[in-house]
């Protein structure tokens, strides 16, 4: 037997080695990933959300209904409408004020058609009907609480108007964190600055009793304009922060970067604190090609690298597909990561070396290059 | 030895032609140049003939997958659009540096920004056109040419889009759109290219399986491995065509064009392998050309 045919042997077996493994890995993979499953849902609100509150709601209501019939309250003696009306005036509870706040700040409306805007006719307003204070103070406690229930409603409605296709994807990929999303950030201060003020407002003859200086007047234009201006002013910041954070860095800036490393607050914006926002939901995990391919059990790409605890593989096996972010709720841009650790790795790696660059994109692992030199 | 040993991983390209883009990167040229007439429009071809002769000397594939034929049909279809582009060719410019930033050679790229920075600026030029996905993230967002020149950064469908051309395939075709992850994912171009394909009269479009953000990756990364798992990738998307029975598929990217063909090439060059797939992957510009009225 010739050493040629001896050669021949070993490298066909060597192959077929190779095929068994890959098919192997093939076969002994998870399938879950999202590649295969059209798309990972939750429970939807309807019908499941709303059957489960449902019938909690309806249990509850038995229970009271129950109650009243066969045990009665302890009821004291019957109120006396002749009693003068007390003053301060009674309070409800404190998580009640901004409702009893609505009813107060709202004023008179007077629903008319403008007629006397057009002088040539010669006619007067027609009032429609008087929305008095009493009956839209009311009606805004319930409109609230409605807009907070219509909100995946609206989400949704603005992700498939973006993308007919694809709004819910568009939509579940959403940044959540206040300096991505300047404008919802505001409405939400607006809200809270508004449960706040009305609150203040509601108590408004009891802060008269010990600061006559501060009059309904004053509270009214605080609860009308305040939650305005916060809300503005938490948008104008926001904004100014978010395309500070989406710059890229500057020559001397990427330069301090690979030299010191990240001594700016700036620097950590990109990546090493989007990769702080990982909650480890997998997505990327599951998205991977490579992951996909080499049938490896699962890695968890972001959060593993985040801690550190990536054996290095897949810095160089990564094929920067860019999928990981485009599947991330929390658009964590990993590739930008491998950019950075690649460029750390060979930094110092002249173009004089002969050795360096075959082994770097000769598959081989770049420590070996390190330990050459 | 024998001739026959095959490397588990075979890198590409070969280590040679790397060798020859460090090594051209680190002369510094420092010669002035100055274009005959001003230009609005500036055209870059990217490194189409490098990979010509790469595909020639890997002994992988016939090797009959033409690159340049790319930037040919481009400068055309500009001139078709009335555009009369200044062409940003290698005898100037040099490569625009994606695959050595994507390989950690930092020292590299920023040889060839610096370059290619200068010659930008002496050429004049409003609007740098890519047909290449890969040179247009690089132009737009590693070398901030919109911030520091204030040049505009286009991709080629984006130059050519809302122009009114007309085009007429030859045949009636149904061909699919692959999405690059450079111009999808990284810069979030998805229509440009479709609305260009929606133009071919007999071009019926159907979509891939994973298409747009969840499109699957050609597989090689910045050149750097041509491994079994990254040839499991692009069989997988080469499946998903095959499923979709279409007859073309369609790239933006001259890289996924290279990758895709040469692995139709390999797989009819050992049909006894057993894979096969019945169709063929072309380039947008490629196809557009061939569908210009008047030409066939």
């Amino acid at each position: 037997m010739s050493e040629d045919d001896l050669t021949e042997m070993i490298y066909e077996h060597q192959e077929e080695q190779l095929d068994l493994d890959t098919i192997n890995k093939l076969e002994n993979r998870e399938d879950h990933s999202v590649l295969e499953a059209d798309m990972i849902k939750g429970e939807p609100l309807y019908p499941h959300e709303v059957t489960r509150d449902g019938v909690f709601t309806l249990y509850i209501m038995a229970l009271l209904f129950y109650l009243t019939a066969f045990v009665p309250p302890p009821l004291h003696s019957a109120a006396d409408p002749t009693a003068g009306t007390a003053y301060p005036p009674p309070l409800p509870d404190w998580y009640l004020l901004w409702a009893f706040g609505c009813l107060k700040v709202a004023w008179d409306i007077k629903m008319t058609i403008p007629l006397s805007m057009l002088p040539f006719l010669g006619l007067e307003d027609i009032e429609l009907f008087l929305m008095s204070a009493k009956v839209w103070g009311t009606l805004v406690q319930g409109l609230i609480v409605n807009l907070v229930i219509a909100v995946p409603f609206i989400d949704r409605a603005i992700g498939a108007l973006i993308d007919p296709q694809y709004g819910d994807v568009v939509n579940r990929g959403h940044e959540r964190r206040p300096v991505e999303d300047p404008v919802r950030a505001a409405i939400g201060v607006y809200g809270i600055v508004m449960i706040v003020m009305l609150s203040i407002f509601s108590i408004n003859a009891n802060i008269a009793l010990y600061y006559p200086q501060v009059t309904t007047d004053i509270l009214m234009v605080l609860t009308v304009w305040g939650p305005i201006v916060l809300a503005i002013m938490t948008y104008v910041f926001l904004d100014r922060r978010r395309s500070e954070g989406a710059k890229p860095l500057t020559d001397e800036e990427r330069f301090d970067l690979y030299v010191n490393g990240i001594t700016d607050r700036r620097m950590q914006r990109i990546y090493e604190f989007k990769l702080n926002r990982c909650y480890q939901c997998g997505l990327c995990d599951d998205i991977c090609p490579v992951r996909d391919m080499e049938g490896e059990h699962e890695l968890n790409i972001i959060y593993n690298t985040f801690q550190n605890e990536h054996d290095g593989t897949a810095m160089w096996s990564c094929i920067t597909c860019g999928m990981c972010t485009a599947v991330c709720p929390q658009n964590i841009e990993y590739i930008d990561y491998v950019l950075e650790q690649r460029a750390l790795f060979t930094m110092g790696a002249s173009s004089d070396s002969d050795t360096t660059i075959p082994n770097i994109i000769g598959g081989e692992s770049p420590k070996a290059v390190l330990n050459h030199e | 030895m024998s001739s026959r040993t095959k490397p588990y991983a075979r890198t590409i390209p070969h280590p040679l032609f790397e060798r020859l883009i460090v090594e051209d990167a680190m002369n510094k040229d420092e010669s002035s140049w100055k274009p005959e007439r001003p230009h609005e429009y500036g055209y870059f071809p990217g490194c189409v003939d490098f990979m010509d002769v790469e595909v020639k000397f890997t002994h992988l594939n016939k090797g009959d997958a033409d690159h340049a034929s790319i930037a040919a049909a481009s400068i055309k279809l500009l001139n078709y659009a009335n555009i009369d582009p200044l062409i940003l060719d290698m005898n100037m410019f040099k490569c625009s540096g994606h695959d050595q930033l994507w390989q950690g050679q930092l020292e590299v790229f920023d040889a060839l920004k610096e370059h290619n920075m200068r010659r930008l600026k002496e050429s004049g030029i409003k609007i740098l056109t890519c047909s290449c996905a890969e040179c247009y993230r690089t132009f737009a967002v590693d070398y901030d040419l919109p911030g520091k020149l204030g040049i505009k950064v286009e991709h080629i469908t984006q130059t050519l889009q809302g122009r009114g051309l007309k085009f007429k395939a030859p045949e009636n075709v149904t061909v699919a759109y692959h999405d690059p992850c450079r111009l999808g994912r990284m810069m979030g171009e998805y229509e440009a290219p479709r609305d260009l394909i929606q133009l071919v009269d007999g071009a019926t479009m159907v979509e891939l399986e994973n298409n747009k953000e969840r499109a699957l990756c050609c597989g090689v990364s910045s050149m750097m491995y041509c491994n079994d798992a990254t040839k499991a990738v692009r069989r997988k998307r080469l499946d998903q065509g095959t499923d979709a029975g279409i007859d073309l598929m369609l790239g933006g990217c001259p890289k996924c064009y290279m990758h895709m063909q040469c692995m139709l090439n390999e797989e009819r060059m050992n049909p006894e392998d057993g894979h096969h797939h019945d169709y063929e992957m072309m380039d947008l510009m490629q196809f557009l050309v061939a569908c210009l009225e008047g030409e066939n």
